[in-house]
């Protein structure tokens, strides 16, 4: 069986320690799930001399919803932890999409919702539905906190705007007007267990008595080299009413700020004709979904 | 005592696997799980480099690693080979001068712990002179292109001709000719298990191998040769076998040098290769890019083939010349065709190395040959199915090749599938858009050994001893190795319908060359024939012995009995009976059955060669080579995303010729299992190699298996038509049921869009192009 | 090296780890629980799967600290008294089995499937299980296995 370089583990049971934890360590590295950190350690990839659990800090392990409804999604938080929530809170329940499609059920009863934006692969699955949601992501440091956008967090391929001394505690997640519409596709090979050859989410909001697009997101995952959001593309679907939105004006605009590369998985011309498939099929299961009576 | 319906007691019933409750618990020992005392670890230097010599090896830095208790390189071991074919073998066990292939074994280290012997392989330093590397046949074929093997020219591991009856005159009276050339790529066993060795010297001197190897026997052989020791003190133990497929069959460098390791620290050392290990260095399938031309009668009848074979053989030789020229010789023996002519090259490339998958070359092949009939039933105007139909095997036909069918269920397979897939109803459905996805259906034949036969090693055997102990209950010795496929149920279904015994009566100890009686090995789909029949006759050996106990027990004739259900009974009166326990342990003293009544145990014993296969021509090839084919059909639907290229398949019905089931549910699983196998060949299997020649996508997360989510629906139908010469009746079916598959899904999918995908896998990308090409999704 | 407690089949084990040993490591090695299997080391094929703190997961990617004071069930743990568990027997009647590599990873995820929803339909199932793979059966049998116990009752 395959061994990891050794290290040192600690599961410090409040935030004091935990960052000094941190400070006396020259390259730790958080664990919260594991299924990437482990496997990556098992491939070399990645060496560290301190893993620090934070499982043990309970505030990072619960799900909340302010008076204002926003919600908190601590950062231990498992992806069927949140699974299951949603399903109790179905105007939550867009989520669905972006958990759905991530690896096995083992693995979502370990992987944490911010791991997978932390780890920050091009081709994360949470990223780009979360950006819709205007969501944000606090970081503790002994110093206090910072709050900040999905955007401004992930910086590039694997790379967060964290230091080795802060702990990423929570997901931010507004609360959704109602009348909102919102779907994340992903696109691979099989049906399951894949890593997204293109991932596309949509937020749509209409008005209640008109029916006008009120507010519209799009972010594409998997095609740049961290997820993004297309403003020309959310802009067209905005000014489109109520009518719905014209995809190949859509799709053209979106596909004008991708960047797709060859790889071993897909080909960029591959992903390119994803992207358009993916960009259609999106915005209408979430106009779909705002006409089946949200 | 019988069931009206059938005159078996125990063939012929889907009862549970004999091993089950040992898998099912996490009992059954793997070779993982074994432990002996003071058992070390032994891990492998595998080369970086796709090609090269090695210009020096330094190890000072690995033996300080503590824990470390030997390191081997190729000056530790004699001259020997690893393979199957030990007259073709050229794979050092650790590579001498040369490393062929990034995965190539250089070096090996055995330890107190994994951990400190993967650490010391990491602290090997070699030095390399780069050498250049071919990824292609066609640039190790190439004019001027350094020889991967130097006593190999052009890079030729080996060349196959064969000519039966004369195509050029075939050609001429056709009044269609058609010609293409298809392409299928390296395609990975997956075994759930990785392949292992443990290896352990005793007191004596003498080796127990423990081995997930399919042929124990010749392991055996092969081990005395290498250590020039004497059979006697070689023992070879298959531990319980997490699948084989036919990568188990040939030997590996892991097997060689747990051997050495454990010689050369006097202790018991266990090597097991790690996911990514298998991945790329353990067998693959062949690839192999095949020109097929066929002509054809102006009414369909089938006149002459012509086939030209380019196999990837990857740089070592293992079974690439046979699994190529097992792959040609099909073409003689799927349909009706009275010439046939079969050219192939063997080309040595930089990347890992084939070897026997279940089909041996058969899938391949079958690809192209059936890929075509469509495109011919199409330019004829001929419905699909009657194409196949006119050209259809028969009982009694003798092949161009010398092949002979005693029974043949080729029409069933082919009538039976078609009916119970509505092929007539549905066919008409072809292309009619539906939306984003169109449907197609798609058929494809498979013609293939049920019964092993012409094999390098000898003669197509197998040899088994019965026990009956004291209380009816009976040991079957067998030297066949359960790789999963199911072989020690369907041995001992056979055994205790012969003996009369229940199958709750029956123990199975197999592949242990200590004490189980010889057994070629696993591969050709043999066992159920060839190992079946040795049972059989064991079996009817110890049933011999009980009968004449009983006749002086229920006074009667032997001819007046009847054995079944742990009873032996008179036929005429079945309710004047006696049990065999009873028989077999008649009570000497006390009550208490003996192991042996009357003083002299209840055994039997017997070998079994089939008497069918050989060659009349060795020099032309031409004899019958095996000696009991089996045919099949399958049809699949299919679901085209006419926007994504995503294929999903739907259904597959699947019809096999399989002379007699023995475990009807067993040969059911014996068919989903190859049919999923044949998806994922079809659609998404494949390994890529960057330019380096190094495996990009060395874990499952990137190697696409089908998931269970992927599975469709699989109808299995078994087609009995009884076999002459297998043990009631029974031919196998452990590969038959890959081969068509991905032919019936690349004809469902040209069915659904029209068009003809003649190289695999037909990824979601690839039939995307070309839909785009083909004028997109109108 | 460090101490940690679990419970696995009901049974409590102290046990001397070091910080980079998994789950899986030290079922295997350590305890000589060989049930649990290691098929890839990565996540990926799910032999490895056993329930801790109720939870299917797979045991290659666990550090043995991480399981500290928790609660596992492992394949060894299924059978009661020489009693199969009824999933053990629908496996084993349906023919669910062949090399039964993936066996107790296919058997302790069902049972976590089936503990939280005792009757999913044939979709669920199929999804439940998509993250454990079997080379031998082609899946049919075992979807018919599980359904078989989703069924009971």
């Amino acid at each position: 069986m395959l061994t990891m370089s050794k290290f040192r583990y600690e599961k410090p049971g409040d935030l004091k320690r935990a960052f000094r934890y941190l400070s006396d360590s020259t390259s730790p590295k958080i664990l919260a799930g594991g299924t990437d950190l482990i496997v990556q350690m098992k491939r070399d990839l990645v060496q560290c001399d301190l893993v620090l659990d934070i499982k043990g800090l309970t505030s990072l392990t619960q799900i909340q919803e302010t008076d204002n409804g926003e919600l908190r999604v601590g950062a231990a938080v498992t992806l069927t932890q949140l699974e299951r929530w949603v399903k109790d809170h179905p105007e939550w329940s867009p989520l669905a999409s972006s958990i759905f499609g991530i690896g096995s059920q083992q693995i979502r009863n370990r992987a944490t919702v911010l791991g997978n934006i932390c780890r920050a692969s091009p081709a994360g699955d949470m990223a780009p539905l979360l950006m819709t949601f205007d969501a944000s992501v606090a970081v503790s440091s002994p110093q206090g906190n910072r709050i900040m956008a999905l955007d401004e967090f992930v910086i590039g391929p694997g790379q967060i705007a964290a230091t080795k001394d802060e702990i990423v505690t929570s997901l931010h997640i507004p609360a959704l007007p109602s009348h909102t519409g919102a779907v994340y596709i992903k696109h691979g090979i099989r049906s399951a267990m894949e890593v997204a050859i293109v991932g596309v989410a949509v937020r749509i909001g209409i008005d209640k008595k008109t029916s006008r697009v009120t507010e519209a997101r799009l972010a594409i995952g998997a095609v740049t080299a961290m997820p993004i959001r297309v403003p020309r593309a959310e802009e067209q679907i905005l000014n489109s009413g109520d009518a719905f939105p014209d995809l190949d004006v859509v799709s053209t605009l979106v596909l004008e700020m991708a960047k797709p590369i060859d790889d071993f998985r897909s080909s960029a011309v591959y992903r390119r004709d994803m992207i358009d498939v993916c960009v259609r099929r999106a915005v209408t299961q979430t106009w779909e979904q705002l006409r089946g009576g949200k | 005592m019988n069931n009206a319906s059938s005159p078996f007691h125990v063939v012929g019933k889907g009862v549970p696997r004999v091993d089950s409750i040992e898998k099912v618990t996490g009992q059954a020992s793997y070779l993982e799980d074994l432990l002996r005392p003071r058992l070390l670890h032994g891990a492998i230097l595998r080369s970086r480099i796709p090609h090269g010599r090695i210009l020096n090896i330094d190890t000072s830095r690995a033996t300080r690693v503590p824990g470390v208790r030997s390191i081997l390189t190729a000056k530790d071991f004699p001259k020997t080979f690893v393979g199957f074919q030990m007259s073709q073998a050229n794979k050092p066990p650790l590579a001498g001068s040369k490393v062929r292939y990034i995965g190539d074994e250089i070096a090996a280290v055995a330890a107190e712990s994994g951990e400190a012997a993967r650490e010391a392989c990491t602290l090997i330093d070699v030095d390399f002179d780069p050498l250049p590397a071919f990824f292609s046949v066609d640039d190790a074929l190439a004019e001027g292109a350094v020889l991967i093997h130097e006593d190999k020219p052009d890079n030729l591991s080996g060349v196959v001709h064969k000519d039966f009856g004369n195509v050029e005159d075939g050609f001429d009276a056709s009044h269609l000719v058609v010609e293409n050339t298809f392409q299928t790529t390296s395609v990975v066993h997956c075994c759930m298990e990785t392949r292992g060795a443990l290896a352990e010297f005793d007191s004596r001197g003498r080796l127990i191998l423990w081995s997930t190897t399919q042929f124990p026997h010749v392991l055996q052989e092969i081990m005395s040769r290498v250590l020039m020791m004497p059979l006697g003190m070689i023992r070879i133990i298959k531990a319980t076998i997490g699948g084989g497929f036919g990568s188990r069959q040939s030997m590996d460098s892991v097997d060689t040098v747990s051997v050495y390791l454990a010689k050369s620290t006097g202790r018991p050392v266990r090597l097991v290769k790690s996911r990514t290990e298998e991945f790329i260095s353990d067998r693959t399938r062949y690839p192999m890019s095949i020109t097929l031309k066929t002509g054809i009668s102006r009414e369909g009848k089938l006149i002459a083939r012509y086939v030209n074979i380019l196999t990837d053989n990857g740089a070592y030789n293992d079974q690439g010349l046979a699994v190529t020229t097992s792959a040609g010789s099909k073409l003689t023996g799927l349909y009706k065709v009275p010439n046939v002519r079969i050219d192939a090259k063997v080309v040595f490339t930089n990347k890992v190395w084939g070897g026997a998958f279940r089909g041996y070359g058969n899938p391949q092949i079958t690809f192209a040959v059936e890929s075509q009939m469509d495109d011919i039933a199409d330019r004829l105007g001929m419905d699909r199915l009657e194409l196949r139909l006119l050209n259809v095997n028969r009982v009694g036909d003798i092949t161009v090749a010398g092949s002979k069918f005693h029974t043949c269920g080729f029409v069933d397979c082919l009538e039976q599938s078609a009916s119970k897939a509505g092929w007539h109803k549905k066919i008409k459905k072809q292309g009619r858009p539906q939306g984003t996805k169109r449907y197609g259906i798609g058929m494809a034949s498979v013609f293939h050994t049920g019964g092993g036969g012409i094999s390098p090693h000898g003669g197509n055997f197998s040899s088994a001893f019965i026990k009956v102990q004291g209380d009816g209950t009976v040991d079957l010795l067998t030297g066949v190795p359960d790789v999963g496929q199911g072989s020690d149920t369907v041995l001992a279904q056979i055994a205790a319908e012969e003996l009369g015994v229940r199958i709750e009566d029956m123990r199975v100890h197999a592949g242990d060359t200590g004490i189980t009686p010889a057994t070629l090995g696993v591969r050709g789909s043999r066992e159920t024939f060839v190992a079946g029949n040795a049972v059989k006759l064991a079996a009817r050996s110890a049933r011999k012995k009980l009968l004449e106990r009983a006749v002086t027990m229920l006074k009667t004739d032997v001819d007046a009995l009847d054995c079944g259900d742990g009873f032996i009974c008179v036929k005429m009166s079945p309710k004047y009976r006696i049990s065999i326990a009873e028989v077999a342990g008649k009570p000497q003293f006390d009550g208490i059955a003996s192991a042996f009544p009357m003083g002299v145990p209840i055994v039997g014993s017997a070998c079994y060669t089939d008497p069918v296969s050989g060659f009349s021509d060795s020099a032309t090839g031409y004899g019958n080579i095996c000696p009991a084919w089996t045919y099949g059909a399958q049809v699949v639907e299919v679901e085209v995303d006419m926007e994504t290229g995503r294929v999903k398949v739907l259904r597959v019905v699947a019809a096999h010729d399989v002379g007699k089931a023995i475990n009807p549910k067993s040969v059911e699983g014996q068919i989903e299992g190859s049919v999923m196998q044949g998806i994922g060949m079809a659609l998404t299997e494949r390994l890529v190699w960057d330019d380096n020649g190094r495996v990009m996508n060395d874990q499952f997360a990137e190697y696409k298996l089908p998931l269970m989510p992927d599975t469709p629906e699989i109808i299995s139908i078994i087609v009995e038509p009884g076999d002459p010469h297998g043990p009631f009746g029974a031919k196998g079916i452990g590969e038959a049921a890959i081969v068509p598959t991905a032919a019936a899904v690349a004809n469902a999918i040209h069915d659904a869009t029209g068009i003809r995908f003649s190289e695999l896998p037909m990824t979601p990308e690839k039939v995307l192009r070309e839909i785009n090409l083909n004028g997109g999704n109108t | 090296m460090k101490t940690i407690k679990l419970k696995i089949n009901k049974e409590e084990y102290d046990i001397s780890v070091e910080q980079n040993w998994t789950l899986l490591y030290v079922l295997r090695e350590k305890l000589s629980l060989t049930g649990t299997k290691c098929g890839c080391e990565m996540g990926d094929c799910g032999a490895c799967t056993v329930i801790m703190n109720g939870e299917a997961v797979n045991s290659c990617l666990v550090l043995a600290m991480e399981a500290d004071g928790g609660c596992i069930e492992t394949i060894e743990g299924m059978a009661h008294n020489d009693q199969l568990a009824p999933l053990q027997s629908a496996f084993v009647e349906h023919g669910a089995i062949q090399c039964g590599f993936c066996t107790p990873g296919m058997i302790m995820t069902s049972k976590a499937l089936l503990d939280e929803n005792p009757h999913p339909n044939s979709e669920t199932i199929r999804y439940g299980l998509s993250g454990n793979i079997c080379r031998c059966t082609g899946y049919t049998k075992i979807i018919e296995a599980v359904k078989a116990v989703a069924e009971m009752e």
